[in-house]
């Protein structure tokens, strides 16, 4: 719902990109469920969007695991909300240079506003040093594309 | 472009043309090349489309390899794209893979986009994998308009 003063923007181009996120550094290691990159997008009511994020995993020694990637709608960071997509991603080296994954979602947006986009990574159990890698030679990136209007 | 403008398709880069959002589990595969997911679209002649399949994969035993096809039409028809998957752990677990390929229409047509799967390593049972909260897609956007 629009209300009074309310900007608005109009997407009038399906495939326009609304907004992209890219990290340049490195999430904190993380042993349990941890936001680790996230996107803002200003959307419309009933409006479809694409949201990828292409990151990439890796640790920092111990023995191979499974990462669980998790794409979120979120109030806030700490106030997930719907789950959009969910992949497993399995590191099998602990360097530096990060095993890649994408996540491809689509969500509708049921308001006019800011809506925060998140992933949450998931180590196996006992990992500890399990991490978003992200540097300036490897970025890892969220964007936020229009798709198509689907009527209410 | 007017407000009340009529929009006609096929019109804009990056313009979704179809999507097939697959929300639960393909049958299981082994040795044989299956179908797991179609796509039938409109196209105009001339017109440049891209294609793309980011879904996921598991299976019923750890180690095994799947090969996955992204092809015109049907079973035999032409390969766009193909890549190879390893699935290290089991429980169900979906690993992702992304494939894309182009495609020019030489005439207005009905055309179809297959995903195959099939397994090139190890014993189990294998599936394209989708969950409402974990779906894997298959769609067509205009790369380049007429």
């Amino acid at each position: 719902m629009t209300v009074i003063g309310e900007k608005v923007q109009q997407w009038l181009i399906p495939g326009q990109r609304i907004a992209t996120s890219t990290a340049y550094v490195n999430s904190p290691g993380f042993s349990s469920d941890a936001v680790i990159h996230s996107v803002r997008a200003f959307l419309l009511e009933n409006h479809v969007c694409r949201v990828t994020a292409d990151i990439a995993f890796s640790r920092f020694g111990g023995n191979p695991r499974r990462v669980q990637a998790f794409l979120h709608y979120a109030h806030a960071v700490d106030d997930l909300d719907a789950q959009i997509q969910r992949v497993n991603v399995y590191v099998y080296n602990g360097t530096s240079i990060g095993l890649s994954t994408i996540l491809e979602g689509e969500y509708k947006a049921e308001r006019n506003g800011e809506h925060l986009f998140v992933v949450v990574g998931r180590p196996d159990v006992g990992n500890t040093d399990t991490v978003m890698i992200a540097n300036s030679t490897q970025p890892s990136t969220m964007s936020v594309d229009f798709i198509r209007y689907e009527e209410p | 472009m007017l407000a009340g403008q009529s929009v006609e398709p096929n019109q804009f880069p990056g313009e979704r043309i179809e999507t097939a959002i697959i929300t639960s589990d393909s049958p299981t595969f082994t040795t044989s090349e299956t179908v797991v997911a179609i796509l039938t679209v409109d196209v105009l002649a001339d017109v440049t489309y891209r294609v793309r399949f980011a879904g996921g994969f598991g299976s019923t035993v750890a180690n095994d390899s799947i090969r996955v096809r992204l092809r015109e039409n049907a079973l035999a028809g032409p390969q766009m794209c193909v890549g190879e998957l390893h699935i290290p752990v089991v429980s169900g677990l979906m690993f992702p893979i992304t494939l894309e390929a182009q495609y020019t229409a030489p005439i207005d047509d009905v055309v179809s986009f297959i995903v195959t799967g099939v397994r090139v390593e190890g014993t189990g049972n294998c599936r394209l994998i989708g969950a409402s909260t974990a779906p894997s897609f298959l769609y067509v956007e205009v790369v380049e308009p007429t």
